[in-house]
């Protein structure tokens, strides 16, 4: 792999001379080496689950799929009415969060002030940071309790809706399930909505503008149509980050494989049935059997993703419309009418139209209409962001009273014996995470490279591989680390969940990176090759330098993305003391107040830590990108 | 530019290094004392959740006592602990419910089943205003889960408890999302006691994951359904004693063989375990619903199964030694949470059964 | 732009200017800058300015880049509104005051059209929506209405015949001087009192250019047309008047001149506009 040189001079390294070529000459093999390895991972979990789920699908055939009955001792898992569940819960979710997630983001690209919205778009990324077991413990401890006894007699009770909600009001629900996925979704929905509403060209802007449209109108009849493609996209790959939530759901849904009758009834989806079955399944077919709902699940979650990534392109591309090149069919032909008698007539009676008095009549309404519009907006970016700022409240309360100097230094004990700590949870995340940054971060550089200095087919399939790839739900990385890894050595083990978070990391460090190398200005380069250097030379002190920003706030937001994960080390490592998202999990659902409150305590941990990487990535890329200019 | 080059560096280098110097630490050698054997030694174990507290705890003393064993524990459930047995690829499994014929001939030699606890499934509900020990017999149980009863004010509830003024309050019955020992326990004795429950469920086999999900509310592990029951007024659910007694939960009174209406507790379940002792092997472990007075219906041992042919002698002594310790000092700590220590019986058995253990050529180990 | 071009287009100048000429002369002013000066955050673009805009007239405004030309051009619909910008000094739109107090600016810009450098129709509409997408700001629904506005807009931009057929095809599917013309019929539609042209032919190419700058000799009949240019060779083909604005020794845009076309562009008082004008002409 091409070492990153930090030299003074870029000359100096330009013509730095023979031994630099000789490695110069790996530069190719290289990056070669690292797409493969990144091509393998993708097939490698595709074959595992694959592989894993045939003895079930071998014996129960196709048929599997649509299944509705429930019979976890001959590893019938009921999986038509889980993709049922999975599919009514994540609706709901996404109708629950689309018109608040919308809301929000057109409130932070065209009503707030810049540099309140600036703030405020910054701290919308950094929630969606927020490990998604703080928010699941949260909803358990908080929501559910709250839905039981409030929000759901009072849904049940409305005069229409309320058929939708109809039975006991438990707490656990698919409408708390929904919520959560809502919460924990938001962030990412409007920061990428947010995206797409700022790619609309402010020249059509202006030009609603200039017609006399309100503030209000524009962002209605054209900020919003325009970018409906990149809006599409953010709910698609939300809805797809929504299906494959599995922990968080599963502590919320009240775990029924049934149909759904009612929105306040419990549920199960995929996710949360792999979460509880995997564990206990019966050896052989019984494991087969959960697989093969991951298999489900994953092809129902790429499915979601490859539809959200083509929007996603599509908005791209659709951007500023440049216009035809001239020549254009239709274009070149221009016929100049003579000004036609009849358009003295049309004139006259288009007088009667009287546009500017219509406007100034309508106007009062216009305003009225636009400051309810505006106002709906903020009242959803505080609909959005207010969960998350009650749940970090929250954590800090629950947490204060636990913390202290031994509590971060002493190791986890079992129940029952005092003076315990999480150091061993911190440094088993730490250890954890180290070791697939070691492992993904130079196949993630190297694939990136490899994206970038090839044109055609292949890169562009790997490209959109990683997209999709991004989009699978942690637990079936779980799963594939369980299969290729535990299952094969016996046992549980740090490498085995370092395999997991590494596979979670690999494509968001490839897309980073790439975006980060593409953003070195191409002359940049071309006066390093003018200056007679090697293409792995310029790659080095030009292209790899110029983005070292963007290629580190990458690797830390991938890093700061998996610290929090739970699912995919749920069935990988050896014991929930060894790592910190794994003692929330357990901890946090006991009954008793000590140990929740230590759960709570790591999670504050956590969430600092996390929110700390981002920040970290945030301000790197930012400070060393102005230095650099 | 240097300083730009060396906050890059620290920026990427940290988090590994923090990660690689604690994954040093975790290995530094702890304080020696001496075991009997004094060499280093590392056993692995994979198995029930549901013994995790237990384990833990026994494991953390005597790794305390004797530095030089490590015992890593990994609660991945019973079935794991099977099949881990099974490929011997652990020194040691556990299982909620012991090996059958048809998984021993899985096995790659004799594998010996010890009980080394003994614990209870408390009925707890969290109903403002009612007394403790609310009697309930398999049929109204199996009326609760059937969603029968649905309502603590019942007329049929009222009857079958002697408790006329229960809260007009909606039962929220919680049963285990996850497969899971007790699971297996109520619906044995469910199965034994109300005909209405096999035809609902369709089966007279027991089954770890809970059978009838259409009704109430599932959460996850004991603990999930300890927290649903402390934070639902109107809930009631099944959950290892253990839990119930440190959070303080109202525990139901369940109607037993000779129509005896017990309370869990750890003489309760021991008198569980004494019914069963005489008779107890790893084919006949089935201790729910025993009879005799006083006793408590919803019992089980936890099993620990390990090869009785060690290849290992090192290892086989230190697997001697470490369960010798908790069926006998480790059961003090069973009874401060919540688990019953064993009958004076079966710990006979455990320890006739511990003494099985071999070297590769056949002899016995001594302990 | 090729020289043959010009003689022709002068022709056509002349016989603009012609008719309007004199009506000039007893119509009030359609717009009217009273010491207008125009800043933003940390600097002042353009200031100063007094300057009468004759009603159903062309007045070009040129200068070199930078000289506050489009600044000013915007500050006559409020379009600075939304970029923080600060407008001193007094805009009347008639007997409108366009920054007093009281006045919205949705209000002015329904009674001002504008038309961008680059041809910026709704991406996501089609030709017909469009056209009428002014009067749908307004408020108006009623389908005959926005029909016969929309091909009375399309006609006074010379585009119906082209696209009386496809009025619901993407307006993104007309080349680029297509879709000026569509972006004019567009600011048409709303019967503005004065029409604002921001170079409106810079992305064009020449053919596409010569209609457009046709079309706006034609425009002056219906209405007051304000076109920013730095082509000199198109303000002398399509102006009635010309207003020269140039940058001061202190960088800030100031209105040096202004009058009839023909007197400006040849025979100028100041030696300032002469200076610029004969640099770029001759």
């Amino acid at each position: 792999m091409p070492a990153v040189h930090w030299g003074s001079s870029s000359t100096r390294l330009l013509l730095q001379g023979r031994q630099g070529q000789r490695r110069g000459r790996a530069y190719r093999p290289a990056y070669l080496v690292g797409a493969a390895v990144f091509g393998a991972v993708v097939i490698a979990v595709v074959v595992s689950i694959a592989t894993g789920s045939a003895q079930a699908f071998a014996h129960y055939g196709l048929s599997f799929v649509w299944s509705g009955t429930w019979s976890p001792t001959t590893g019938q898992y009921a999986t038509g009415i889980l993709v049922v569940g999975t599919v009514v819960t994540t609706g709901a979710a996404m109708l629950l969060a689309t018109p608040i997630g919308l809301g929000a983001a057109v409130a932070l690209s065209e009503l707030v002030p810049r540099k309140v919205a600036a703030a405020a778009s910054t701290f919308v990324e950094l929630l969606a940071a927020v490990p998604s077991i703080v928010v699941g413990l949260w909803a358990l401890l908080v929501l559910s309790p709250m839905f039981a006894r409030h929000v759901e007699p009072f849904l049940r009770s409305l005069p229409v809706l309320g058929g939708a909600f109809s039975g006991p009001a438990y707490g656990p629900s698919i409408l708390l399930a929904a919520v959560v996925l809502a919460i924990m979704t938001l962030p990412t929905l409007v920061a990428l909505s947010r995206t797409a509403l700022r790619g609309v060209p402010v020249e059509d802007r202006e030009a609603a503008l200039a017609l006399g449209a309100t503030r209000w109108q524009v962002v209605r009849k054209v900020v919003l149509p325009t970018a409906r493609p990149g809006i599409g996209a953010a709910v698609t790959l939300a809805l797809g980050r929504a299906m494959g939530e599995a922990i968080a759901v599963a502590l919320v849904i009240g775990n029924r494989p049934a149909l759904p009758h009612s929105l306040i009834a419990p549920g199960a989806t995929l996710g949360s049935a792999i979460v509880n079955q995997f564990a206990e399944a019966q050896p052989g077919l019984g494991t087969s059997s959960v697989i093969a709902l991951g298999a489900v699940l994953l092809v129902l979650t790429v499915a979601v993703n490859i539809v959200g990534q083509m929007l996603r392109r599509a908005g791209a591309s659709a951007g500023p419309m440049a216009p035809l090149p001239v020549g254009a069919p239709g274009g070149a032909v221009l016929t100049i009418e003579a000004p036609a008698q009849s358009v003295g007539k049309a004139a006259s009676s288009g007088r009667a139209i009287a546009a500017p008095h219509s406007a100034e009549g309508s106007l009062p309404r216009r305003l009225v209409s636009g400051a309810v519009g505006e106002v709906a907006c903020v009242v959803a970016l505080v609909a959005a962001i207010a969960p998350l700022i009650a749940l970090g409240w929250y954590t800090v309360a629950r947490a204060w009273p636990a913390l202290s100097f031994g509590f971060l230094v002493h190791p986890v004990v079992p129940f029952g014996v005092s003076g315990g700590g999480i150091s061993t949870a911190i440094a088993g995340t730490a250890r954890t995470v180290g070791l697939a940054l070691v492992m993904a971060a130079p196949a993630g550089l190297l694939t990136a490279l490899f994206l970038y200095e090839r044109p055609g087919r292949l890169p562009a399939a790997l490209r959109f591989s990683a997209d999709v790839l991004s989009g699978v739900p942690s637990i079936i990385i779980g799963i594939f680390a369980f299969e290729v890894v535990v299952r094969p050595m016996h046992h549980p083990s740090t490498f085995a969940g370092a395999l997991a978070l590494a596979v979670l990391m690999l494509p968001i460090m490839v897309r980073a990176s790439e975006e980060a190398i593409r953003s070195v200005p191409v002359d940049l380069q071309e006066a390093g090759a003018a200056l007679g250097a090697a293409r792995s030379r310029v790659v080095r002190s030009v292209v790899l330098r110029g983005s070292l920003p963007g290629l580190i706030s990458g690797n830390l937001l991938a890093l700061a993305r998996v610290t929090g994960e739970t699912a995919p080390l749920l069935f990988t490592l050896a014991s929930p003391a060894l790592a910190m998202s794994l003692l929330i999990y357990t901890n946090g659902t006991e009954p008793f107040p000590s140990v929740q409150q230590e759960a709570w305590a790591t999670a504050f941990v956590l969430l600092a830590a996390v929110l700390a990487l981002s920040a970290i990535a945030r301000g790197a890329a930012w400070t060393l990108t102005r230095r650099a200019r | 530019m240097k300083r730009r080059a060396a906050v890059a560096a620290l920026a990427l280098v940290v988090p590994l290094a923090l990660g690689t110097s604690i994954a040093v630490g975790q290995d530094r050698p702890a304080a020696r004392v001496a075991d009997a054997s004094g060499k280093d030694i590392t056993l692995d174990g994979a198995g029930a959740n549901s013994i995790e507290p237990f384990f833990s705890a026994v494991f953390y003393n005597y790794h305390k006592q004797y530095p030089n064993v490590t015992i890593n524990y990994s609660p991945a459930g019973s079935s794991v602990g099977v099949s881990d047995i099974q490929q011997d690829t652990v020194a040691f499994g556990d299982s909620e419910i012991p090996m059958a014929a048809k998984d021993l001939a899985k096995a790659k030699g004799t594998v010996l089943q010890i009980p080394v606890d003994l614990g209870g499934v408390a009925i707890s509900y969290n109903v403002p205003g009612a007394p403790k020990g609310l009697r309930l017999d398999g049929s109204t149980l199996a009326a609760i889960y059937e969603g029968v009863i649905t309502n603590w004010d019942s007329p049929a509830l009222a009857q079958a408890t002697g408790v006329s003024n229960l809260p007009n309050l909606r039962i929220v019955p919680v049963h285990r999302a996850d497969s899971s020992g007790p699971s297996w326990d109520l619906d044995e004795y469910l199965i034994q006691n109300s005909s209405s429950w096999v035809s609902k469920t369709g089966t007279t086999d027991p089954s770890k994951t809970w059978p009838l999900t259409s009704v109430g509310v599932g959460e996850q592990l004991n603990s999930g359904v300890a927290t649903y029951i402390a934070q639902t007024p109107g809930a009631v659910g099944y959950v290892e004693y253990g839990y119930s007694l440190e959070a303080g939960f109202t525990d139901a009174s369940i109607r037993n063989k000779v129509g005896d209406y017990v309370a869990p507790s750890s003489t309760s379940i021991d008198a569980a375990g004494l019914q069963a002792a005489g008779k107890l092997s790893a084919s006949n472990f089935n201790i729910i619903d025993e009879p005799g007075a006083g006793t408590y219906p919803l019992a089980n041992f936890s099993w620990t199964l390990l090869y009785q042919k060690q290849s290992n002698a090192n290892t086989g002594l230190a697997l001697q030694r470490l369960f010798t310790y908790v069926i006998t000092t480790g059961q003090l700590q069973a009874a401060k949470l919540g688990y019953a220590p064993l009958p004076l019986s079966v710990v006979a058995l455990s320890k006739a059964t511990l003494a099985k253990v071999e070297n590769s050529a056949g002899q016995l180990l001594a302990t | 732009m090729t020289v043959t071009s010009q003689p022709g287009a002068a022709e056509s100048n002349a016989s603009a200017s012609g008719p309007s000429g004199p009506a000039a002369e007893t119509v009030p002013p359609a717009l009217r800058f009273e010491e207008v000066s125009v800043g933003f955050k940390n600097h002042i673009a353009v200031r100063g300015v007094t300057l009468e805009v004759p009603a159903r007239q062309v007045t070009t405004l040129v200068g070199p880049s930078g000289c506050g030309k489009t600044t000013l051009l915007r500050a006559v619909n409020r379009m600075h509104d939304h970029l923080d910008g600060q407008v001193e000094g007094r805009v009347l739109l008639g007997d409108l005051d366009v920054y007093g107090a009281g006045t919205r600016a949705e209000l002015v810009r329904s009674r001002v059209g504008m038309v961008f450098q680059r041809p910026n129709p709704f991406p996501t509409m089609s030709i017909f929506d469009n056209v009428v997408s002014g009067l749908r700001f307004a408020g108006i629904r009623k389908k005959p209405v926005l029909k016969e506005a929309a091909e009375l807009a399309l006609r006074q931009a010379a585009l119906w015949d082209l696209v009386e057929h496809r009025l619901h095809q993407p307006a993104v599917r007309l080349s680029g001087g297509q879709q000026q013309r569509l972006c004019i019929a567009r600011a048409l539609a709303v019967q503005p009192e004065v029409l604002l042209m921001d170079e409106p032919c810079s992305a064009l190419d020449p053919i596409a250019t010569a209609k457009v700058e046709q079309l706006i000799t034609r425009l002056a009949h219906e209405v007051t047309v304000v076109l920013v240019t730095h082509n000199m060779f198109q303000a002398a083909r399509v102006s009635d008047h010309v207003a020269v604005l140039l940058m001061g020794e202190d960088r800030v845009g100031e209105l040096v001149e202004a009058g009839p076309a023909a007197k400006v562009l040849h025979s100028p008082d100041d030696p300032r506009t002469m200076e610029y004008v004969s640099g770029r002409v001759g």
